[in-house]
C-alpha cells in the first residue's frame, strides 16, 4: 500500500510538471488576465458597477476556464497518454492501475488549485489596483469552493479517462460539467411540477441528484449583489463536493484497474 | 529458474462492440531461461507485441498461465524485476531525459536519491552524456530508444523486455545496444526482445522463438534453429569454359550465372558439385572456388513464413 501510493505521488508530480509545462495552461492565464483587463476597462465607463463587474468576470473566468482547462489536461495527460502509449512505462512498473488513477487526478487538481488561485489574486489585486470598496466578504471563501469545483470537474474528467477515448471523454466530461452547471435548474423545475406531474418531476428530481450541482460552490451571485453567505454554506458544499468527488474518483480507479486492454 | 514461462497463452479481441472476435494469440508456450538474450521473432501481426502487454499485464488473456520469475505478474511484487521498452518510444515529451529516469527509478522503488544517482550512470551507459536536461520533444527517434532503453533499465531490473530495441536506429546506434546487452547479460540479467532485424539476432541471441499467426512455431537455442538447414546448397566459381558448356551446365544446376570470364555455378548438394567439377576439368576448365551457402537465420524466417502462409492459404 505504501508503495503504491508513493508510485501515486510519483506520477502526481510529473503530472503538475505536465501540466505546468503545458501551452493549454498559459493560453488560458493569458486569456483570464486579458479577461480581467477588459472587466477592469469596462467598469471605468459604467459608474457605480466597477466593483461587481471585475468580480463576476474574474470569479465566472476562474470557474469556467478552469474547468475546461482540468478536462483539457486530463484528456492529455490520461485519455491522451493510454492512446498514444505513453502510460506502458508507468503501468508496466510495481504500481497498482488505480495508483495510476489517483496520481494523475492530484496532479491536474493541483494545478488547477494553483491556477484558480492566480486567478483569484488577480481579481483581487485589480479590486485593490481600481481604489473601489477593496475584496468584499467572502471573496475567499469563495476561491475555497472554487478549489472544491476543480476537484469534482477533475473527478469527471479522470472518470470519462478511464473508460473511454479521448475525445469521447472530453465531450462526456464537458456534458456532465455543463450539465452540473444546470442542476439547480432541474430541481427547482421539480419542485414545480410538483404532484401535477407526478413521474416528471420525479424523473428531474433523480437527474437532479446524479448530476454534480457544481452550481451551488458558486459563491458569485452572494458576493456581486453583497447577499450574506448562507450559515453552514461552505461546510455543506466542502463536504457534498469532496464526497462526489471521491465517489467518481473511486469509481474511476476500479473501473481502471478491470480493464481488460490498456 | 525460468525467467519467463508462458503457457498455452489465449488472447482475443474485437475491434469493435458489433464485430466478431480476432483471435490475435492461439496457445502460445514459451519458456525464457534466467540469464539469457532471447529473441523473440516472427512477422508483422502474428501477436509478438500483443505477447509482451500480456506479460506487462496491460492486456489480460483469455487463457493461459503466465510466470516471471515464478511468480504471476499480475502481482505488482513481481512486476519490481521487471524492465519495459515499448515499441514505439512513447514517452511524455514535456520531461527531459534525466527527469523521466528519475521518475522512472522512483517508480521502480528507488529513494529519490538513489533515483538520481542511478539516472546519471543510466544516461551515461545509453551514450547520451550531455543530452540530459534536454526535454523529450527535442530528442532524435535514436536518441529516444536510447532513453528508453536507459528507462527500461533503471532499479536494476532481473528481466529487461524489450519490444523493437533497434528500429530507428543507425549501425552504429545497432552496435551499442547489440553491446549493451552483452553486458547486461555478463551482469546476470535476462533480456527478452522482440526484433525484425534478423542479423543482429544471429550475432546475439542464445535463444530464439518464431511467432507466426499467433502460434509458436520454432524454439530454442540459436544453433539448433540453425543447423538442421545449415546448408542451403554449394557454390561453384569456374571460368575457362565456352558458351555451349554454360548451356550444358544449365540443364542440370540450379543456377549459372556469368560474372565476366568466370561462371558461377550453384549446386544442390556435394555430389552434384563433384560432378560439375569433374565435367568442368573434362572440358578443360578451371574451378577456382568452391563454397557452401550457410543458410541466415533470415533465409530461415523467410522460408518458414512463406510455408505457413501457404498453409494458411491452403
Amino acid at each position: 500500500m505504501k508503495s503504491a501510493l508513493k508510485g501515486a505521488f510519483v506520477i502526481a508530480q510529473t503530472t503538475l510538471i505536465e501540466a505546468l509545462r503545458n501551452k493549454i495552461l498559459l493560453v488560458s492565464l493569458a486569456f483570464a488576465v486579458l479577461l480581467l483587463l477588459v472587466s477592469i476597462a469596462g467598469a471605468s465607463s459604467s459608474v457605480g458597477e466597477q466593483e461587481r463587474i471585475i468580480i463576476d468576470i474574474g470569479l465566472a473566468s476562474a470557474s469556467g476556464l478552469g474547468s475546461l482547462v482540468a478536462i483539457l489536461l486530463l484528456i492529455t495527460s490520461f485519455a491522451a497518454e493510454i492512446k498514444n502509449r505513453t502510460a506502458y512505462t508507468l503501468l508496466a512498473r510495481p504500481v497498482p492501475r488505480w495508483a495510476f488513477v489517483l496520481g494523475k487526478y492530484f496532479g491536474v487538481y493541483w494545478a488547477m488549485l494553483i491556477v484558480v488561485t492566480l486567478m483569484f489574486v488577480a481579481t483581487a489585486t485589480a479590486l485593490n489596483l481600481y481604489d473601489v470598496k477593496g475584496v468584499p466578504d467572502g471573496f475567499w471563501a469563495a476561491l475555497w469552493l472554487c478549489g472544491v469545483e476543480m476537484s469534482i470537474v477533475s473527478a469527471i474528467a479522470v472518470l470519462f479517462s478511464a473508460m473511454a477515448s479521448p475525445v469521447l471523454a472530453g465531450i462526456y466530461s464537458v456534458g456532465l460539467v455543463v450539465g452540473g452547471n444546470f442542476a439547480a435548474d432541474l430541481l427547482a423545475l421539480s419542485q414545480r411540477l410538483g404532484e401535477k406531474e407526478e413521474f416528471a418531476s420525479a424523473f428531474f428530481k433523480v437527474v437532479y441528484w446524479a448530476l454534480p450541482d457544481i452550481e451551488r460552490l458558486s459563491l458569485r451571485t452572494q458576493i456581486t449583489n453583497y447577499l450574506d453567505i448562507p450559515n453552514n454554506y461552505i461546510e455543506l458544499g466542502t463536504t457534498y463536493g469532496f464526497a462526489y468527488s471521491a465517489f467518481l474518483l473511486t469509481f474511476a480507479m476500479y473501473i481502471f484497474s478491470r480493464r481488460r486492454a490498456i | 529458474m525460468s525467467a519467463i514461462k508462458i503457457e498455452n497463452l489465449y488472447y482475443s479481441l474485437k475491434a469493435h462492440f458489433w464485430s466478431k472476435r480476432l483471435s490475435i494469440l492461439k496457445g502460445v508456450n514459451l519458456e525464457v531461461e534466467e540469464g539469457q538474450i532471447f529473441g523473440f521473432l516472427g512477422p508483422n501481426g502474428a501477436g509478438k507485441t500483443t505477447t509482451i502487454r500480456v506479460l506487462l499485464n496491460l492486456l489480460r488473456q483469455d487463457q493461459g498461465k503466465i510466470e516471471i520469475f515464478g511468480a504471476d505478474p499480475r502481482k505488482i511484487s513481481t512486476r519490481k524485476h521487471l524492465g519495459f521498452l515499448p515499441e514505439h518510444a512513447y514517452f511524455p515529451e514535456y520531461l527531459s531525459g534525466y527527469e523521466l529516469l528519475v521518475q522512472q527509478g522512483q517508480l521502480a522503488g528507488l529513494s529519490l536519491k538513489e533515483s538520481k544517482s542511478q539516472a546519471h550512470d543510466k544516461i551515461e551507459e545509453v551514450g547520451l552524456s550531455g543530452k540530459a536536461d534536454v526535454r523529450l520533444r527535442n530528442y532524435s527517434k535514436g536518441m529516444l530508444q536510447r532513453i528508453g532503453i536507459g528507462q527500461a533499465l533503471m532499479g536494476d531490473p532481473r528481466l529487461i523486455i524489450l519490444d523493437e530495441p533497434m528500429s530507428g536506429l543507425d549501425p552504429l546506434g545497432r552496435r551499442d545496444i547489440r553491446e549493451l546487452m552483452f553486458s547486461l547479460k555478463k551482469q546476470g540479467k535476462t533480456v527478452f526482445f522482440s526484433t525484425h532485424i534478423l542479423p543482429d539476432v544471429e550475432l546475439i541471441c542464445d535463444c530464439v522463438a518464431l511467432l507466426m499467426n499467433g502460434q509458436i512455431k520454432q524454439q530454442g537455442a540459436l544453433e539448433n534453429f540453425l543447423s538442421p538447414k545449415a546448408h542451403s546448397g554449394i557454390v561453384v566459381r569456374v571460368r575457362n569454359l565456352q558458351s555451349e558448356h554454360l548451356v550444358d551446365l544449365e540443364k542440370s544446376a540450379s543456377s549459372v550465372e556469368r560474372r565476366g570470364e568466370e561462371c558461377v555455378v550453384k549446386v544442390k548438394s556435394m555430389d552434384e558439385a563433384n560432378t560439375l567439377i569433374d565435367r568442368v576439368r573434362g572440358w578443360n576448365g578451371q574451378v577456382i572456388a568452391l563454397k557452401p551457402i550457410d543458410l541466415s537465420l533470415e533465409d530461415i524466417f523467410v522460408q518458414e513464413v512463406t510455408q505457413a502462409n501457404a498453409e494458411s492459404k491452403s
